[in-house]
């Protein structure tokens, strides 16, 4: 919805939501979109999880900017 | 019947499974001949649609709904109530998604009010819940929307419905409301109906508590409260709305209490309270334990009115139902009541 | 024998996705957090980072539960305010 309003979109799963998040990619009309995962769960994660999942993701989200979706 | 015909029915049920149409029981083939007369039964075009759902970008037709409703068992003359519920899964006030893919796996509840119950035979008493053979409107119907949750809006096992165990009521789960001598107004009456208006309510429930209880109707209110609010719900932080069906013992009860709705709204909603210090010691709230958490109270939903009473089940048994909600946000997991338009 | 067919199914979309930023440097950024347990956590600390390392500012922090789409009022607000949106964490 944000691509379609000029808006490029990152989104963010955990893991073991990877074939939920591509089955709703699906759905939305987008199979190949693609889009960042990180290590279920979160409700229980640390500060020093925080930290260190958040470092690893803002070189991902970077490079997903960088890299777009497939045409 | 010859063995020709039978070999042919259960390959034509062999087709539905392998087609992944079921929800794991046998359907009864959607032959177009019969796809038909669900449809005339409620005088609508196939291509109309009936509910479009933002969050499954689809709008379902009334031809999925008939062949839905159809293979789960339903009569033609179930098709408006089933219509009603398909209406009621796209109100924001559902909040479809969570109650279709949450982790909770809640079971989607279909209450009945109005006449229509009676004329269609949908059980409000004995064996409420249950199975049985004078049960067929209470167990088609629920399975019909589920179906059309699986079939139409694709909220599938292990893809888009992420239920960590799920409920058997997600098989089905209907009933009608208890509406004969009832000690106050039904749930329809209550949201503004009249009580001649057939209509249909849709709850997400995580949960079915039965709750036991001989003592005074102050007692037994007392159990129901902490049922609503047992540390381990789901609902509890969020305070999503929550449902009690009281049995005909305790419907009794509270008719001779004199009470009305509201006071036993309020009643139960008092002993909904767990001290933010008992949340902490119970993992449910972070951070450490202050004296001043041993005075805060947390009370399991935001207010008394938010609480839906029915009066429902068998008429023998000191027994209630305690149904807690789904989770999510408290606006969503109960639907506004739809009317259910009958032809 | 022919079935009615009780299922139905989405069309693919059209879609063309908006070209990426061609800096990153100063980017104006959305952070929609879905309320889950530590997703804001999470989302405003990566947006921490991405300003420090690149300057990226945010410019709205959404809170959205994950049942819906975007309304219309929602998408309005996200495109006149930022160059790009992150969302999470679908949990």
């Amino acid at each position: 919805m944000l691509e379609k309003i000029g808006v490029p979109a990152v989104a963010i799963v955990t893991d073991v939501f990877n074939s939920t998040a591509r089955e709703m990619a699906k759905l939305w009309g987008v199979p190949d979109f693609r889009f960042l995962m990180m290590p279920h769960p979160l409700a229980n994660m640390s500060e020093t999880d925080i930290e260190k999942q958040t470092d690893e993701l803002v070189v991902r989200v970077v490079e997903l900017l960088k890299t777009g979706q497939p045409l | 019947m010859n063995d020709d015909a039978r070999l042919d029915a259960a390959e034509q049920i062999e087709l539905c499974y392998a087609n992944d149409w079921t929800d794991g029981l046998p359907v009864i083939p959607p032959a177009p001949h019969l796809v038909n007369e669900m449809l005339r039964a409620v005088r609508l075009e196939p291509d109309t649609v009936i509910a479009t759902m933002a969050s499954r970008r689809v709008g379902v037709t009334a031809e999925k709904i008939a062949a839905n409703a159809l293979m789960a068992g339903c009569r033609p003359e179930y098709m408006p109530v089933v219509i009603a519920a398909v209406k009621a899964l796209a109100l924001p006030s559902f909040g479809l998604h969570h109650a279709a893919a949450a982790l909770a796996g809640p079971t989607i509840m279909i209450f009945v009010n109005g006449p229509i119950a009676k004329k269609l035979g949908i059980n409000d008493g004995v064996n409420l819940l249950g199975p049985g053979p004078a049960q067929r409107a209470n167990a088609t119907i629920g399975r019909a929307l589920r179906l059309i949750l699986l079939n139409c809006l694709r909220y599938i096992p292990g893809t888009s419905d992420r239920a960590t165990f799920g409920t058997p009521g997600k098989y089905t789960c209907c009933i009608a409301e208890n509406e004969e001598n009832h000690p106050w107004e039904p749930w329809h009456v209550e949201c503004g109906f009249k009580p001649t208006q057939s209509t249909v309510t849709l709850v997400g429930i995580t949960t079915m508590i039965q709750v036991w209880n001989y003592g005074n109707h102050e007692q037994m209110l007392r159990t129901i409260g902490k049922a609503l609010s047992f540390e381990g719900s789901i609902a509890l932080l969020e305070r999503t709305p929550g449902t009690v069906i009281f049995g005909g013992e305790h419907a009794e009860m509270l008719r001779a209490s004199g009470w009305s709705k509201q006071r036993i709204k309020e009643c139960i909603f008092e002993h909904t309270a767990n001290s933010v210090a008992e949340l902490k010691r119970a993992g449910r709230i972070d951070g450490p334990i202050t004296p001043e958490d041993e005075r805060t109270v947390h009370y399991a939903i935001p207010k008394p009115e938010d609480l839906m009473l029915v009066c429902a089940g068998g008429p023998v048994g000191a027994l209630s139902l305690v149904l807690p909600g789904p989770g999510s946000e408290r606006k969503a997991g109960r639907s506004a009541s739809v009317p259910i338009e009958e032809i | 024998m022919m079935f009615v067919d009780p299922t139905m199914k989405t069309g693919r979309e059209n879609i063309s996705y908006v070209p990426r930023p061609k800096k990153l440097e100063g980017l104006r950024v959305a952070i929609i957090e879905n309320t889950k347990k530590n997703a804001e956590a999470v989302m405003v600390r990566l947006a921490e980072k991405l300003n420090v390392a690149y300057g990226m500012k945010v410019s709205l922090l959404m809170h959205k539960p994950q049942r819906d789409p975007l309304k219309d009022e929602e998408l309005k607000e996200l495109k006149g305010s930022t160059d790009i949106v992150i969302s999470g964490v679908g949990d």
